[in-house]
């Protein structure tokens, strides 16, 4: 285990192989020179693999070369890659996701991706295809920063707390200027498997050891707490969480990539494009199960782990 | 493209005008602002400010001397109370150094539009870098016209017709005195400022309270207030209405304040110097007042 201890958090590492420019003072590197693809050696996609823990979310311009097989073998070299739980793959991927917002809405909401089930993803891959001109760029925030900026009282609170995370969720909020029929179109195909899981507020990162906050807008409540007092207490964290000192805002071009690291952040998309085409392929890779600072796991609700045997038979 | 470039053709001769988010910002190049402005060109900046809210230069460095000078042409400068150099009481200084190493103690960052505890708020700032720290300390800029804009029409209705309390009272921890506390205090003291201000140029209405200055709504109880004013608040911070900019040394941000706020993100570790002019306003004017 590596724990990352440093005045300047964002700072590249100075033994990293990698040509590394920080983007934000806690969150955020681009890195350049390199050619994602499925034929990187091992030597490279470990020093990827570091930066994207240590910077939270790492950028590549002008990844041309890279196609839907292309970026599904970038993902295979970095984990294993899985196709998300509910939403049908891009059309002519393996396990791709597609964002395609040409009507003006997109995920607009402060999210980690995919929290309502325990093992939830460890990193998602976006390759952006089609961008505005004006708009729709992402902000990513770090969880880690956010966590440890937090006043005592605070950390006293969170260090036991658990949220109970779910993907049926409020649809209508986001998805920010989304129609109707969009939102009630994506609850029904996000939330065609209902899933509710128990994590701890707090998750200790498995590879560096941090401590990062793990809310975001699946949190249906916390544990013990009213759903009043779960909303004002959810707010009170976001805050934090989202505060733009923890966060970088990417502008997109054609042929991007961004990487994150799932499990010490969370993002969002801007909706401010209007009816500009804006096409992105997401990969993801597979993560663990989150553990507390007292060493204990998640756990599903809902499908329970029995139902969840009795369904893989 | 959608984001509309008003007068752009006109004003492509003078300078160059980028747009850089939908909402508000643009990257103004072409143009030396150390060098006096002549009419036309002052003219067009103005038109492009009150367009884009906050323009953006790159590679300036203009004297103090000619900083002043470029504030000038605007119209008079304001002499802040309480951050001014000895040598040039146009410009307040924000020198950052004290931050080195130690971002967890500081203060955070916070949402305001500048010197709205002054019964004639600033119009407008031109901010420059002079030393940058080697990572962060960007300013996230807002489009409180488009905060107001977006609120629901209940919430609208219900804030066209107030008023609420500024005052200068987070500049009191910086004066190490009482005289000199008691001196601020009696020289600014609290002020009222409709919520929602009829820009005096376009028109527009703006979301006017801000979470550095804005002390209360008159007339509500203060748990009322309180809540009322979270939630407006909130309101600029949604970043569909945002603009994050990046300085280096000689970048130039020139804001109109009246229909902007910002926010510097602390997230630096070491100097960050920059100073600023800024430019005096009107008295602010609400839609309930307007004949």
């Amino acid at each position: 285990m590596t724990v990352i201890t440093h005045d300047f958090v964002n700072a590249r590492e100075a033994d990293s192989p990698l040509d590394i420019v920080p983007v934000a003072g806690r969150i955020g590197a681009e890195i350049r020179g390199i050619r994602l693809s499925g034929d990187l050696d091992d030597a490279t996609v470990a020093a990827i693999r570091a930066a994207l823990i240590r910077h939270k979310v790492i950028f590549f311009r002008d990844q041309i070369h890279l196609d839907d097989a292309g970026q599904e073998g970038f993902a295979a070299r970095l984990g294993e890659p899985v196709a998300h739980p509910t939403v049908p793959v891009a059309e002519g991927s393996r396990f791709l996701l597609d964002l395609d917002s040409k009507e003006g809405y997109a995920a607009s909401s402060w999210h980690t991706d995919v929290t309502f089930v325990p093992a939830y993803p460890e990193a998602s891959i976006l390759r952006a295809i089609n961008i505005p001109e004006a708009g729709g760029d992402t902000l990513w925030a770090n969880g880690v920063t956010a966590y440890e900026e937090l006043p005592d009282a605070l950390k006293t609170l969170v260090d036991n707390l658990w949220a109970v995370h779910t993907n049926d969720y409020d649809y209508a909020s986001a998805f920010a200027n989304a129609p109707t029929d969009r939102i009630n179109y994506h609850k029904e195909i996000f939330a065609s498997t209902v899933y509710e899981t128990e994590h701890p507020v707090v998750r200790v990162h498995p590879e560096s050891g941090e401590r990062a906050l793990l809310v975001g807008h699946f949190v249906k409540k916390f544990v013990g707490l009213s759903g009043p007092d779960s909303q004002r207490l959810l707010a009170i964290l976001q805050e934090h969480v989202t505060k733009p000192e923890n966060t970088v805002r990417w502008r997109w071009r054609a042929n991007d990539v961004a990487i994150w690291d799932n499990r010490s952040t969370q993002h969002r998309a801007i909706a401010d494009f209007g009816l500009q085409r804006r096409t992105l392929r997401r990969a993801t890779i597979a993560g663990d199960v989150p553990i507390a600072i007292d060493g204990s796991r998640s756990r599903a609700i809902v499908p329970d782990q029995q139902q969840t045997l009795e369904a893989a038979e | 493209m959608t984001v509309q470039l008003l007068e752009r053709d006109a004003r492509t001769e003078l300078f160059d005008v980028t747009p850089l988010q939908p909402s508000l910002g643009a990257l103004v190049s072409g143009i030396d602002l150390s060098r006096p402005l002549d009419g036309l060109t002052r003219d067009a900046l103005r038109a492009a400010l009150l367009h884009y809210r906050v323009l953006f230069f790159r590679d300036q460095n203009p004297t103090r001397e000619q900083h002043i000078a470029l504030g000038a042409a605007f119209g008079e400068l304001e002499v802040h109370p309480v951050f001014s150099l000895p040598d040039y009481p146009e410009i307040l200084p924000l020198i950052s150094q004290e931050l080195a190493g130690k971002y967890r103690q500081t203060s955070d960052g916070n949402w305001h539009a500048d010197t709205t505890f002054r019964a004639e708020p600033s119009a407008a700032s031109i901010l420059i870098q002079r030393v940058s720290p080697s990572l962060g300390g960007d300013t996230v800029f807002a489009n409180a016209v488009a905060a107001y804009e977006t609120l629901d029409d209940e919430t609208k209705e219900r804030i066209d017709g107030l008023t609420a309390i500024h005052d200068p009272q987070i500049f009191l921890q910086f004066l190490d005195t009482e005289e000199k506390r008691e001196a601020l205090r009696s020289q600014y003291p609290p002020v009222e400022h409709p919520v929602v201000r009829i820009h005096p140029e376009t028109g527009e209405k703006v979301l006017y309270v801000n979470s550095v200055f804005t002390r209360r709504i008159v007339g509500l109880e203060e748990s009322e207030s309180r809540a009322l004013l979270t939630r407006l608040f909130d309101q600029v911070k949604r970043p569909e209405f945002q603009v994050r900019w990046s300085w280096k040394p000689g970048s130039i941000a020139f804001w109109d304040n009246r229909a902007t706020q910002h926010y510097a993100v602390p997230d630096y570790t070491d100097a960050r110097h920059m100073e600023r002019v800024t430019i005096i306003g009107d008295r602010p004017v609400g839609p309930s007042l307007k004949s």
